[in-house]
């Protein structure tokens, strides 16, 4: 954390909304792509960024100085994230039932849309194959580096959760991948007519 | 064919001694689904470390302070709510209580009695009270001076004027704990 830094957060403190800005400005990208990593869709992520922002701002004279300020806030994210994502899973299987009950729902998923390259439309479908805990745990190791500690603080959880959280998100993620080339190679393969098929 | 511990080796991905090493590489020889698996962890990997950090659109900031300012109007309008209707509440309750009391303590002929009874009090007390007002203002003023009945009036008027500021405040800027 830069010296700038902690003065931005002091003066945040004494209720200057202009330093807190500046938080904003420098932490507004990792904070985004924290919650549209977790979320999956661009305009959610921004609400939730900007929600995020809203509780740190809330809870900034709760803030531990000797804890690094992008971990809290990071965690504030994660948790909201998490939240998020069980209030979807409940909605969603409310809607599903609806829709069983109702509609066939033929219409292309919204978070594919959003994907723009291969790799990162399959890495997408991937990490929503997830539970919320472990992706927030995947998504701090890979895209913030965080350490097992690290991620233990930001998550509220023991350093051997996160070591389990990892392996069993890296174990899905693996068995999922091979799932889903193998389907690619068998529908590639009926496409091409192959006597193998 | 037993995978473990070579299934867990190839997830976690940490360093292996070189018997370990061993193993692992003897295992993946013979078996088809433990090298699937060890491909598609490599696949996973790169997959993740070339993953890009996405960025909100241009404007975060900006947006950002145009909902705190609108966050703030909403958070002290549910402050002054709540305030009043905690205020509300206590009264009821205060009332009700005192009430119940009176209803279980005494007989319905006795509580009109005592009512009148308050009420008359009440009324000889407000009588007593303009009798002193008036008296007060007959004899005191000669002996104070004018500079002082100025005084005291301006300081009456300006703790009122301090009240009046902290109802407005509390009722529409809120209260906030720095």
């Amino acid at each position: 954390m830069s010296d700038l830094e902690v003065v931005w957060i002091q003066q945040a403190r004494n209720g200057d909304d202009e330093a807190f800005a500046q938080l904003v400005e420098t932490y507004q990208g990792p904070v985004y792509n924290l919650c549209y990593r977790m979320l999956g869709e661009s305009q959610e992520a921004e609400d939730a960024a900007q929600e995020s922002f809203w509780r740190a701002y809330q809870a900034l004279n709760r803030y531990d100085p000797n804890r690094k300020f992008s971990t809290w806030l990071l965690s504030i994210a994660a948790h909201y994230c998490i939240d998020q994502q069980r209030k979807r899973h409940i909605i969603s299987v409310q809607m599903d039932i609806v829709f069983e009950e109702t509609y066939a729902d033929n219409s292309p998923d919204p978070e594919r849309a959003v994907a723009t390259s291969e790799e990162d439309q399959m890495l997408h479908s991937l990490m929503n194959s997830l539970n919320s805990q472990d992706r927030a745990a995947l998504i701090l190791r890979y895209w913030y580096g965080f350490s097992d500690a690290e991620i233990g603080e930001a998550l509220s959880l023991t350093v051997s959760a996160v070591k389990s959280r990892l392996y069993r998100a890296r174990k899905h993620l693996a068995k999922n991948l091979q799932a889903t080339r193998q389907e690619s190679l068998a529908a590639e393969r009926e496409h091409y007519g192959s006597p193998a098929y | 064919m037993v995978h473990q511990p070579i299934e867990k080796w190839i997830i976690e991905g940490t360093p292996l001694t070189s018997e370990q090493e061993q193993l692992l590489q003897d295992h993946l020889q013979k078996c088809s689904q433990c090298r699937e698996l060890q491909n598609s962890v490599y696949s996973l990997d790169e997959m993740l470390m070339q993953a890009t950090m996405s960025a909100p659109t241009a404007g975060f900031t900006q947006r950002w302070q145009t909902a705190l300012a609108e966050r703030q109007v909403l958070k002290n309008r549910r402050q002054v709510r709540k305030f009043f209707l905690s205020l509300l509440g206590a009264a009821l309750l205060t009332f009700g209580l005192m009430g119940l009391y009176i209803a279980l303590t005494s007989s319905p002929v006795e509580m009109v009695t005592r009512l009148l009874e308050n009420a008359i009090r009440v009324l000889i007390n407000l009588d007593q009270l303009e009798s002193f007002a008036i008296l007060i203002f007959n004899t005191l003023p000669p002996s104070l001076s004018m500079g002082i009945w100025v005084l005291i009036a301006s300081g009456l008027c300006f703790f009122t004027m301090i009240w009046i500021g902290a109802l407005w405040r509390t009722s529409f800027q809120g209260v906030f704990n720095k």
